[in-house]
């Protein structure tokens, strides 16, 4: 029997830490069957902050109201998934763009981003590497800011909840993590 | 490796601390921050600054890209009782998706259009509208189920899903001949005809609305995205969604549309106009591929269209019904003429309606003569267009007073919000009554059309195209735009409403109190006594059928001004009184009508003697028609006349007349210094003068233009009794006397007074007999219509009392004019003149004897 939302959260409260490890492949299965359910539902031009519809999402994943601090892990979970769901149909896109095949089969059903350009798509799987790198670079978690803020729309609030760091930390990561990340995206971002 | 990390770790901290307190710094002095920060940071806390711009700016722009599709995710495909699945199509205005109930409340689809826009008011406007649309309950229209706001703010609407396809692609691929597309298009007209009966425009036809189901009775049209337009329009700046639809659909916008005017049925017939166009010949009338919008703004304003018999050569000939030639030849004179009278350039001369469209392609389609092609079309349209210009700028000129008419007349019916909206869309299509009057319509304007003329046809019209509540608000509305220009005509109008709402609702319904009130205000000059009973029985219905305030306050008000004088005063006082509670309950909306309402009062009060009460009133009245109107209005005007008639039945002449000169200024400057209130505020003027030769100057003014008014007559027998020119005065109270009965006035109070004044003039020339003789008969009557007790009648009284005494009875004589004297003075200061003119006679007598 498979382990469902609940569980894990559950078990997360409990104390056990591999638990919300255990939660990602979860979440992130869940975004993608969305996703293809939803083939292109998407709304064109500028939008609004979105940290409502993460969380409205999530606590219906776990049926029960999770107390605030599986809320914020939960979160920051949500934004890794959502940053991976992402990079993958942005990768698909500009593999399709350049007439290659398809890097992952479960992702047949699932169209391109077609709210991005084909620009945009290759400068979110450059930020993808970028980000890698950073965190290569400087440690973890100025990579879990931008995930935070960037992949999920958290306030830096919620971002200092999820992480459990102070906001200033989080406005100095956010800040410093995004010139350092575009310093890198270098030359093929400023010609796009 | 927990060396390296901490490291790492702890270089960030370093890095990025100094990069936030060098971003904290002028850029100039940045520099000299480098120069001290550690060697090996120094390369890339600069690095970092050199891209801090251009990060916000690249994350902002990826992101705001990103969130639909983060939103989208995180949403679980639901918005409100719906459950979205796959896009079925993409408008200017937003995305369609296919959608289900979600909640299983029933099994449906439909469709979801999800507008671009995140404007709040649109959402608003959406609720408003689609109470409207909820009635547009027709077969061939497809219903707006549903809407709301998407979690991240745009608004969202839920139609009926049409399984079917655009009339002209359902054309081309049935290959339909040429009657079987003007047959499907007559059904489009019919639709649209039924909306417009409902008062609703669509706006925005064009084929991706105008759709065909095969069902087992053949092909049916089916209207989508009926009035949506509307819902997106911004009010506030209109222009910028004109703009944009101007970009999105020009081929069908009309000349109004780019002119940024509010759209009519005229708008539908000629969007109708294209769509047939495009149907028969296989293009449209311009050739515009991808014009700029302010090319295609020139175009759709100034060029005339191709015929469609020329157009079909740039058809794609799969488009077509038949071979090139064969269509043309089939489009040439008939229907050339019909499909260019819909794309007039000025609404008035396209067809009056949708239905007339509809008329003559049947007309064609039976082989006879089509109204659209009269032989001498254009000169018949310039000699209309030249006899009528005068008429039609008068028309759009009081259209001005006709829509702040109409739009008071439903606001003071209820404020509900509903109900302003409907305000708004008889509006329209009042307007829409006089853009399309047809120059081609047997029922011809005559060469000297009057704007109330045109408002008598447009009644006509009215009455044939609309039904309900609908038909007797336009009616009411048109009735009180004559009105304003002049009682002839909206008589007939108010009559035929009150008709109408007995026939169709009852004697004992909303509607007959309604239209009666209308009736009763406008004959009440005139009829008086139909008047009164028409308005106490509105009331007495009103009372049974337990109507609400919002509608009877307004006909207590009317009901009030119309007995507002000495012999009702009362009842006009308890009419205002309780017209005011409701207007204050009001709120906002009714402050217009409490200002005036509370001024009517304020004479009220002062006729009956309760001073304070006036006073306190007038002022009130003041301040609220100061705050609505301002001080350079007419209604300001009207506030300080009536302040004037309460400071004057106070005994403060001096005041009054302060007043009605201000009054009268503010007239002058609006250039109403001659219309008929400045008369009656020169009047007002005249008798509160304490200088009989100003007096007889300024009535005379007046007298020039209301001739035959009898109050003008009396007031020059008075001034020149005062003057002492008895002679005169005789001479215009007896004109005045017989003017008085003469007029639908005749049992009215005002009818004595010329009999008490020649009473006084008569004493004074000697001749007591006949003095006696007037003060009698005026006695008697004023006893009758405002009691004994009334000052007036006191007066007259003491006047009778000192003709006996002069003619030889004495002592009667003197006891009747000693009563009179403590009478009136019993009454309180506010009589002062006639008081002390009685004591005079008493002195006098005295003397005498």
């Amino acid at each position: 029997m498979s382990e469902t939302v609940s569980d894990l959260l559950e078990a997360a409260a409990a104390g056990d830490p591999s638990a919300v490890d255990r939660l990602y492949p979860l979440v992130y299965e869940d975004l993608r069957r969305r996703a293809s359910r939803q083939r292109q539902r998407h709304i064109a031009g500028a939008t609004l902050n979105t940290t409502a519809l993460v969380h409205e999402s999530y606590l219906k994943l776990a049926k029960s109201p999770p107390r605030a601090k599986d809320r914020a892990h939960f979160l920051a979970i949500a934004a890794r998934a959502m940053r991976q769901v992402l990079v993958t149909y942005a990768e698909r896109q500009t593999a399709q763009k350049r007439g290659g095949g398809t890097p992952d089969a479960r992702l047949d059903d699932v169209p391109p981003l077609a709210a991005l350009s084909d620009g945009q798509a290759e400068d979110l799987v450059a930020l993808h590497d970028a980000l890698d790198r950073l965190e290569a670079a400087v440690g973890e978690r100025p990579a879990r800011v931008v995930e935070c803020r960037f992949f999920a729309g958290l306030s830096i609030e919620e971002t200092a909840d999820a992480l459990g760091v102070s906001e200033p930390t989080v406005k100095r990561d956010w800040r410093a993590a995004r010139a350092w990340l575009f310093a890198r995206l270098g030359t093929d971002v400023l010609s796009s | 490796m927990p060396d390296s990390r901490d490291t790492t770790t702890d270089r960030w901290e370093r890095v990025s601390r100094l990069f936030m307190e060098a971003t904290a710094l002028a850029p100039a002095a940045r520099a000299s921050f480098l120069d001290q920060c550690p060697p090996d940071l120094r390369e890339e806390i600069a690095a970092m600054l050199a891209a801090d711009d251009g990060a916000e700016d690249f994350f902002d722009g990826l992101g705001s890209a990103l969130a639909p599709e983060i939103s989208a995710l995180a949403s679980d495909g639901r918005l409100g009782a719906w459950q979205v699945a796959e896009p079925i199509g993409r408008g200017g205005m937003g995305t369609v998706y296919r959608a289900v109930r979600a909640d299983g409340a029933y099994e449906q689809q439909a469709a979801l259009k999800v507008l671009d826009s995140v404007r709040p008011d649109v959402v608003a406007r959406f609720e408003r509208e689609r109470q409207i649309l909820a009635r547009l309950d027709h077969p061939a229209v497809a219903r707006l189920l549903d809407g709301g706001q998407t979690p991240e703010g745009r608004p969202f609407l839920v139609m009926e899903l049409v399984d079917g396809e655009p009339i002209t692609d359902y054309a081309t691929r049935c290959a339909l001949s040429v009657d079987e597309r003007i047959d499907l298009f007559v059904q489009v007209c019919e639709v649209v005809q039924a909306a417009h009966r409902q008062l609703v425009v669509h706006r925005d036809l064009k084929p991706s609305n105008v759709f065909v189901v095969e069902t087992s009775d053949g092909p049916r049209v089916k209207l989508l995205d009926f009035g949506i337009a509307r819902i997106l329009e911004d009010d506030a700046d209109g222009l910028l969604t004109l703009t944009e639809q101007r970009v999105l659909t020009p081929e069908y916008a009309a000349p109004e549309q780019i002119r940024g005017e509010a759209p009519t049925t005229a708008t539908d017939v000629y969007a109708l106009g294209v769509l047939l166009y495009e149907l028969l010949a296989g293009a449209r009338p311009f050739d515009m591929p991808r014009r700029l919008a302010h090319e295609a703004a020139r175009v759709i304003l100034e060029e005339e269209p191709e015929r469609p018999s020329t157009a079909v050569t740039r058809a794609g000939v799969e488009t077509l019904a038949a071979p090139r030639d064969e269509v043309r030849q089939r489009l040439e004179g008939d229907l050339d003429a019909v499909c260019l009278k819909a794309l007039r350039k000025e609404p008035e001369r396209r067809y009056a309606t949708a239905e007339a469209f509809a008329r003559d392609l049947d007309r064609h389609l039976r082989g006879l003569t089509v109204e659209a092609r009269p032989d001498t079309a254009r000169y018949r349209a310039s000699r209309f267009v030249r006899r009528h210009r005068r008429a039609m700028a008068g028309a759009t000129l009081a259209m001005a007073t006709l829509l702040a008419g109409l739009s008071t007349a439903l606001w003071q019916a209820s404020e509900a919000r509903a109900e302003r909206d409907r305000a708004e869309r008889l509006s329209e299509y009042t307007l829409g009554l006089f853009a399309t009057q047809d120059p081609f319509s047997t029922e011809a304007l005559p060469d000297s059309v009057t704007f109330a003329e045109v408002v008598r046809l447009a009644a006509g019209r009215a009455e044939a195209d609309l039904s309900g509540r609908d038909r007797l608000r336009v009616l009411s509305a048109l009735g009180a735009a004559v009105s304003a220009v002049g009682r002839e005509g909206s008589l007939d109008i108010c009559r035929r409403a009150h008709e109408i709402a007995l026939r169709e609702y009852g004697a004992e319904s909303a509607e007959a109190v309604q239209t009666a009130g209308d009736l009763a205000w406008i004959i009440h000059a005139t009829d008086p006594a139909t008047s009164d009973s028409l308005f106490s029985a509105a009331l007495a219905t009103a009372d049974r059928l337990r109507l609400g305030p919002e509608e009877t306050a307004s006909l207590r008000s009317d009901y009030g001004y119309v007995l507002n004088g000495p012999e009702r005063q009362e009842e006009a006082e308890a009419l205002f009184r309780r017209a005011i509670a409701d207007f204050r309950a009001a709120g906002p909306d009714e402050r217009h009508n409490l200002g005036t309402t509370l001024q009517h009062w304020a004479v009220a009060l002062a006729g009956l003697g309760r001073h304070d009460e006036a006073k306190a009133a007038a002022d009130e009245s003041m301040a609220v028609v100061e705050e609505v109107h301002g001080r350079s209005s007419a209604a300001y005007a009207s506030v300080l006349g009536n302040m004037a008639r309460v400071v004057s039945a106070t005994g403060d002449t001096q005041a009054a007349v302060r007043y009605n000169r201000e009054a009268l200024s503010t007239l002058d400057a609006l250039g109403l210094g001659t219309g008929d209130f400045a008369l009656t505020l020169l009047n007002n003027l005249a008798v509160n003068s304490d200088d009989p030769a100003e007096q007889i100057q300024l009535l005379h003014r007046v007298r020039v233009v209301r001739a035959g008014a009898p109050s003008t007559m009396q007031n020059l027998g008075v001034a020149h009794m005062d003057a002492g020119s008895l002679d005169s005065a005789a001479v215009w109270l007896q004109r005045a006397r017989a003017a008085y009965l003469d007029s639908p006035q005749a049992e009215t109070f005002s009818a004595s007074l010329p009999l008490v004044t020649l009473a006084d003039v008569r004493l004074r020339q000697g001749r007591a007999s006949d003095a006696e003789r007037h003060a009698a008969a005026a006695t008697r009557a004023l006893a009758e219509r405002v009691g004994p007790e009334h000052w007036v009648t006191l007066y007259a009284g003491g006047l009778l009392g000192a003709a006996e005494a002069e003619r030889g009875a004495v002592e009667s004589g003197q006891v009747r004019l000693r009563r009179a004297i403590e009478a009136v003075e019993a009454q309180g200061v506010r009589h002062t003149t006639k008081v002390e003119r009685l004591r005079e006679l008493a002195e006098q007598l005295d003397a005498q004897s």
